[in-house]
């Protein structure tokens, strides 16, 4: 029986409470309500804010194309753009309110750009106004993607719209000559295509990647906290690999439109290619060797006597050619063969190595395959091929990829949701317990129930089942309302409810604690909500953490809202895994922990004094 | 009843010192209590009569001296004490929100009533109090004196053998007062039990209690029945509506010594109604007419008579 008291205790106090009109209004209906108002502000107000109603300073100090793509870019984000010379007047109009935030060109933007590709672009926001500054930072991150892509995009537009085509058609077309033996109707047009690629400039391609390489880097180095959380979702080694794939396949395209262009004129089946020129070079490899330096010698002293017998030749098997072409065709080779023959009488020696890399330039022309060739071809423009369109014209991603959220949901009464759930129950948990132990420390009720052989642990522990009830109902009632009023995004209602129920008790001790400090219902409610107040304060639950000062960051670390905000938040938005929570879970059950037995061993059954 | 054997006592307190924050509280208190008699302890505001039910029920852990209850240190055996023990603290402490039988049954389950039997004992003793009627309406709606009744049973549910009460009557009008003085006379001389009561009013002292310790700043200055405690503080003749400034004359008829100022009149310390009567008749020839006269012993003056040299109030 006596195991039960902390249940029949919790029972009890639950009884109470659901007869007392003003507590159940106290303890859940008062936070219900601030929801509704923090809800209502941020998924309503905050949106209208968002998109209406920033007032956005533009400096620039000369006129240039990029500043005026930004100001462009800042009115397409339904933000106003002021547009100012002069910064130290911007900045009175900020100083004043009258423009939200600055954003200052550098003014040589336009050249540092087209030299360097890279220039500045700074942003001056009002520390006093965190909120706002994180409104502008996503309004100016959607607005700088827009100049990135116009730097970038022309690039990538070019790839998609004309290289890519044009070279699907090569292989297509290599492909059908290769299966169809259809080499001679249709090697012109593939030479004329090879030519094109040829002609277009390879460091242009290769830079492409470099510079969108080098952008993300910077970013990664200089950028804002946000656009540094936001590239990190880029798969940056995708953009840069695609385009460096572009490269290794002009280069490959290069080189088949120079090797078709050689052997154009001798080719009559494409799949017997490499076979004759094979062949072609045996057979002269094998003549050149078998000449030695002393026949040579005899050679080049015996071609002008044979002249004649050469020109008779020639005439014989070309009938149609005429007495002069003959001649000079003679002519010709004559002086070419006494010059081959000159270089095998002066470098006898060179000619084993000639002979050596001519049969591996045999081997190698033996390997090829054209049909290998084309297939990597393929798999190579495959993969551009299956590249998005907004993806390559929008290489760097700079927004629409909220921290926490699908596409669909980036509101800030998202962010919060957690943070609201979190003080739903600090708030309950803690009014409740310090203000029903000081109650009933007053009314006598703790000395009755010492008296009825009641010990401390009992106790605490039947605040804690209360607690745990009233924060469980507490959750019901703000999941519903998340859900139903404002349509926030929960990954996981139970788990939502089992994790809030576990943080409940993170703040029973603390309650007691203070319990035992206060001795009147004033002090007790006084000192509970300064105690909200200020933790909600220093863990940043109503506003995005990052932009608190390291100081408060800090102190952060030792209140447990903050925890409870993190667990909350793993579970609402993230649908974290329980590795994930670990830390959370651990920090919350430690400071549980030491604030119930610190509470347990305070608790006061008598008045003071 | 009357001091008891070993075997008899109820309880026992010897040089029991309490310290509060540096202040004592009790100092060196010696009293033993009989089984089945009703003890009351008596006291002005601050003498330290709740600090003693304290200790008594192990709320309070003495600074030194020992104290038994039935047999046992209230500290030490704390959890098999209460069971034995009924205390009803001096405010009401009860869950307004509950019904008088509800209230009954969750105090009850705490004490360890066994559940077959507490549904039963709950309806007997809300009967005994005699609201049954009122068994299930909210305590909110109840008057002061129902709650007082309640307040009371809630300490009886579980059948104490003893039962501790702080204050058993402050802030009462006459009617309650009454009737809860009759409630435990009645618990007493029923049931058995044995009560320890404290009170700053020796009128209910002497109405209810066997024997009376009179407790002044921590101590205890006077112990036994209320015949032996008046008969020490002695009687006097009582003289309401005297003008102040006729107080020379009266001084100078009576003994010295004999005469104090009293609230309403003055105080004439006499041995004997005689002498009452001859000193009556001497301040008529002397033209000081008091408007009441009275003789015997009153409960304030008994008090008075224990505390006074150590309040240092004035002997004219």
């Amino acid at each position: 029986m006596s195991r039960l008291k902390p249940l029949w205790i919790g029972l009890t106090d639950l009884r109470k409470i659901a007869r007392e009109r003003r507590t159940i209004s106290l303890i859940i209906i008062l936070p219900v309500i601030v929801v509704l108002v923090v809800g209502t502000t941020f998924s309503l107000g905050y949106q209208e804010f968002e998109s209406r109603e920033l007032a956005i300073g533009v400096v620039q100090h000369r006129n240039s194309s990029y500043a005026e793509v930004l100001v462009e870019a800042i009115v397409n984000q339904s933000a106003q753009a002021v547009v100012y010379a002069d910064v130290e007047e911007a900045r009175i109009d900020l100083i004043r309110e009258k423009i939200d935030s600055i954003i200052e060109v550098d003014p040589w933007i336009d050249e540092k750009i087209a030299e360097f590709k890279r220039s500045w672009i700074a942003i001056h926001t009002d520390e006093t106004r965190p909120i706002l500054t994180a409104a502008i930072e996503v309004t100016m991150v959607q607005a700088k993607q827009q100049v990135v892509d116009d730097m970038v995009g022309e690039y990538v537009l070019q790839i998609q719209e004309a290289l890519v085509p044009a070279l699907n058609r090569i292989v297509v077309t290599l492909d059908d000559m290769v299966s169809g033996g259809t080499l001679g109707t249709e090697v012109e047009e593939i030479l004329d295509v090879l030519g094109a690629i040829a002609d277009l400039d390879d460091e242009d391609v290769l830079s492409m990647s470099a510079t969108v390489d080098e952008g993300i880097r910077d970013i990664y180095e200089n950028g804002t906290p946000q656009e540094r959380a936001i590239i990190s979702l880029i798969d940056r080694s995708a953009i840069v690999g695609s385009l460096r794939s572009l490269a290794d396949v002009k280069s490959v395209l290069d080189s088949i439109y120079h090797f078709l262009s050689y052997v154009e004129p001798h080719l009559q089946d494409i799949d017997e290619l490499p076979g004759e020129l094979a062949g072609d070079l045996t057979y002269f490899t094998g003549n050149i060797s078998s000449i030695s330096p002393g026949q040579a010698v005899i050679i080049q002293a015996a071609l002008p006597i044979l002249r004649d017998r050469i020109a008779d030749a020639l005439a014989e098997e070309n009938p149609s050619w005429s007495v002069a072409q003959v001649a000079e065709r003679t002519t010709s080779l004559i002086q070419g063969t006494q010059s081959l023959m000159g270089t095998i009488a002066e470098r006898g020696s060179d000619i084993a190595n000639l002979t050596e890399n001519l049969d591996e330039a045999r081997e190698y022309l033996d390997s090829i395959s054209l049909t290998g060739l084309i297939s990597e071809a393929r798999q190579a423009l495959g993969y551009l091929g299956s590249m998005e369109e907004n993806f390559i014209t929008s290489p760097i991603y700079l927004v629409g990829r909220p921290l926490y959220f699908g596409e669909e949901t980036k509101r800030y009464v998202d962010y919060i949701s957690p943070g609201i759930f979190a003080f739903g129950i600090l708030f309950s948990v803690l009014v409740y317990t310090v203000l029903s132990v000081v109650r009933d420390r007053e009314k006598g009720i703790l000395r009755r129930l010492f008296t009825c052989n009641v010990n401390r642990w009992s106790y605490v522990g039947s605040k804690c089942i209360t607690c745990m009830a009233i924060s469980a109902i507490q959750i019901v009632i703000l999941t519903a309302c998340a859900i139903l009023l404002f349509g926030i995004y929960i990954a996981d209602v139970p788990k939502t409810l089992i994790l809030g129920l576990y943080s409940s008790v993170g703040f029973v001790g603390l309650g007691l604690l203070i319990s035992s400090v206060t001795r009147t219902e004033l002090e007790a409610v006084t000192a509970s909500f300064g105690m909200v107040f200020i933790m909600l304060m220093i863990s940043g639950v109503f506003y995005p953490f990052e932009l608190s000062p390291s100081i408060i960051r800090q102190a952060s670390a030792y209140i447990p809202i903050t925890y409870v905000t993190n667990l909350l938040k793993a579970g609402i938005i993230k649908d974290a895994a329980a590795g994930e929570m670990l830390v959370d879970v651990v920090m919350i059950g430690i400071y549980g922990g030491v604030t119930l037995l610190a509470g347990a061993l305070a608790f006061q059954w008598r008045k003071k004094g | 009843m009357g001091d008891g054997s070993a075997t008899d006592v109820a309880i026992e307190v010897r040089e029991l010192v309490v310290n509060f924050h540096g202040v004592e509280a009790l100092r060196g208190i010696d009293l033993r209590v009989c089984r089945g008699e009703i003890f009351g302890i008596v006291g002005t505001n601050g003498a330290g009569k709740s600090t003693l039910i304290d200790a008594l029920s192990g709320m309070v852990r003495p600074t030194s001296g020992s104290i038994k209850v039935l047999g046992r240190d209230p500290i030490r055996r704390s959890g098999e004490l209460r069971k034995l023990t009924g205390v009803v603290p001096q405010e009401v402490s009860l869950e307004e929100k509950l019904t008088g039988l509800e209230n009954l049954l969750y105090f009850g389950r705490l004490l360890d009533v066994p559940g077959d039997e507490l549904k039963g004992r709950a309806e007997e003793t809300i009967r005994f109090m005699g609201l049954w009627e009122r068994r299930n309406d909210r305590l909110e709606s109840y008057s002061v004196g129902m709650k007082r009744k309640i307040h009371f049973a809630c300490s009886l549910i579980h059948r104490p053998e003893l039962l501790l009460i702080d204050e058993a009557t402050a802030g009462f009008d006459p009617v309650i007062r009454e009737d809860v003085s009759g409630l435990i006379i009645d618990m007493a001389r029923k049931e058995g039990i044995t009560v320890v009561l404290t009170t700053h009013d020796l009128s209910d002292a002497r109405d209810m209690c066997d024997r009376l310790a009179v407790l002044h700043r921590g101590e205890v200055v006077s112990t036994g029945r209320w015949d032996d405690i008046s008969s020490a503080a002695g009687a006097g003749l009582y003289l309401g509506g005297i003008n102040p400034g006729m107080e020379g004359k009266l001084r100078d008829l009576v003994s010295p010594g004999s005469l104090a100022r009293v609230p309403g009149g003055y105080r004439v310390s006499l041995d004997s109604l005689q002498e009452a009567l001859e000193l009556a008749q001497l301040l008529d020839r002397n033209g000081l007419s008091a408007s009441t006269i009275s003789y015997g012993i009153q409960p304030e003056d008994v008090f008075r008579e224990l505390t006074t040299e150590r309040k240092g109030d004035s002997v004219v």
